[in-house]
């Protein structure tokens, strides 16, 4: 093997992991490499350059697809008669107006309700290290044992936020919404006063929930007004400005 | 397309990614396009502050950074979030020296208005493409995709492991040589790790 080589062998064996730090630099300098750390520096730099380019290939394809996919169309321009154009703008007009009375008319706190819920699903471990031992709580969750959370969760000892969103959820399921509301607000109020954040997205949306099945409505409209404004918010793509205008039509 | 969070970590940590990312896109990226074009952006910008954000996601889960401490999603919103933040206020740094140092020349141009992050993957693209197609497909196997030699070997026809060795050797020395005349690329790959 050639000097090149053989230097090349030791670098690649060094960042496959199969030489240390301190076994290269020896067979470098056996090899007569001078600046061995230079040396090293840049055949990890040029094998980290090869990694992030590969990266940068499949996402730029990807992007390339969504990007040009998002272009708007070009405009339809009607050809139609004005005469005919006016009739369907009419027509428009009154089944806008019949739907809008409709939609009116129908809004419920249940409606609301059962249109902006969004089923939780604990697919994540956010355990973290001042969470209480496991207890269970977790895979009670998973299996939808909802009624084997909220019986449990009384007797868990330092309740985590964790522990605090899944009993509070499990009672929302329940129907003991007092219960799930008070759990809620525990957590969005630890998380004011410095706490982890973790779960205030969470309690916030079904805090909301919970006071449109209270018939808190006016406080309801509040989270969910919060969650709209921040559009970082996890919930976020779940309330649109035509939900709030109905949330704020309810009693 | 579903994907669960252990089946896009287990796609994002392969060298095949495509269909990971292209579940984030489908998912996250109208979210966050929409989020920036309502605070100050507009849908370009949303498009590059995403992509950047994907790039950044993948690096942390390669390096094993990403300590699943929430959801991809969300850690997907709060890089992108964070990287908007952080370009706007270099926006407004931008116009406020500009603002201080031309009040009285008037150039006729607006302030840059590009991602400043863009200019770091058009280098690692020029400097890799500029090496030619065999000899990406040779690093990208062994440093990307983790090939053995004796796998590449196979792959790609050469006489004999030594040749094929060469080739390698020889493709390595034109990006080095390129990084070395390249000091900001150089010193930015150097603080980046190494996909586990």
């Amino acid at each position: 093997m050639s000097n090149s080589l053989q230097t090349d062998y030791i670098l690649d064996e060094l960042l496959k992991g199969r030489l240390t730090l301190d076994e290269a630099t020896a067979q470098l300098r056996q090899e007569g490499v001078e600046d061995t750390a230079m040396e090293i520096n840049l055949h990890k730099a040029a094998a980290v350059a090869i990694q992030r380019y590969n990266i940068i290939q499949q996402v730029s394809r990807v992007h390339g697809e969504f990007t040009a996919s998002g272009k708007p169309t070009g405009r339809i321009v009607s050809m139609q008669p004005f005469k005919i154009l006016l009739r369907a703008a009419a027509a428009i007009l009154v089944i806008a107006g019949l739907w809008f009375v409709y939609q009116y008319a129908t809004v419920t706190d249940n409606s609301m309700y059962a249109e902006i819920y969004q089923p939780y699903e604990l697919n994540t471990d956010r355990s973290q290290p001042t969470d209480p031992p496991p207890n269970g709580l977790v895979e009670l969750f998973r299996k939808k044992d909802y009624a084997g959370v909220t019986k449990l969760y009384p007797g868990i000892e330092k309740p985590g936020n964790r522990e605090k969103f899944l009993a509070g959820f499990s009672n929302l399921q329940t129907g003991n919404y007092g219960q799930a509301e008070a759990l809620f607000r525990e957590i969005l109020e630890q998380s004011t006063q410095g706490g982890t954040g973790l779960y205030s997205d969470e309690a916030e949306f079904y805090l909301g929930l919970v006071l449109l099945k209270l018939g808190k409505n006016e406080e309801a409209v509040g989270y969910f007004k919060k969650i709209k404004e921040n559009p970082f918010h996890t919930f976020h793509a779940r309330v649109n400005r035509w939900t709030l205008t109905r949330l704020q039509w309810l009693d | 397309m579903n994907m669960t969070q252990e089946e896009i970590l287990q796609n994002l940590k392969s060298a095949d990614i495509n269909s990971s990312v292209t579940f984030l896109y489908s998912n996250y990226f109208e979210q966050v396009v929409r989020s920036i074009a309502s605070t100050g952006g507009n849908r370009q910008d949303g498009a590059d502050i995403f992509q950047e954000a994907v790039i950044v996601l993948i690096d942390k889960v390669k390096t094993g950074a990403f300590k699943q401490q929430s959801g991809v999603g969300t850690f997907l919103l709060a890089i992108a979030k964070n990287l908007w933040l952080h370009e706007m206020r270099t926006r407004g740094r931008r116009v406020k020296r500009e603002k201080m140092f031309m009040q009285d020349v008037p150039t006729g141009q607006e302030p840059e208005s590009r991602v400043a992050n863009p200019a770091g993957r058009y280098s690692i693209t020029q400097l890799l493409q500029s090496t030619g197609e065999v000899c990406m497909k040779i690093l990208t196997g062994f440093y990307y995709q983790d090939k053995s030699m004796r796998e590449l070997l196979e792959e790609f026809n050469y006489e004999n492991e030594q040749v094929l060795r060469n080739r390698k050797s020889k493709c390595m020395k034109k990006i080095k040589d390129l990084l070395s005349a390249d000091k900001n690329l150089l010193e930015n790959l150097k603080n980046l790790s190494m996909y586990e």
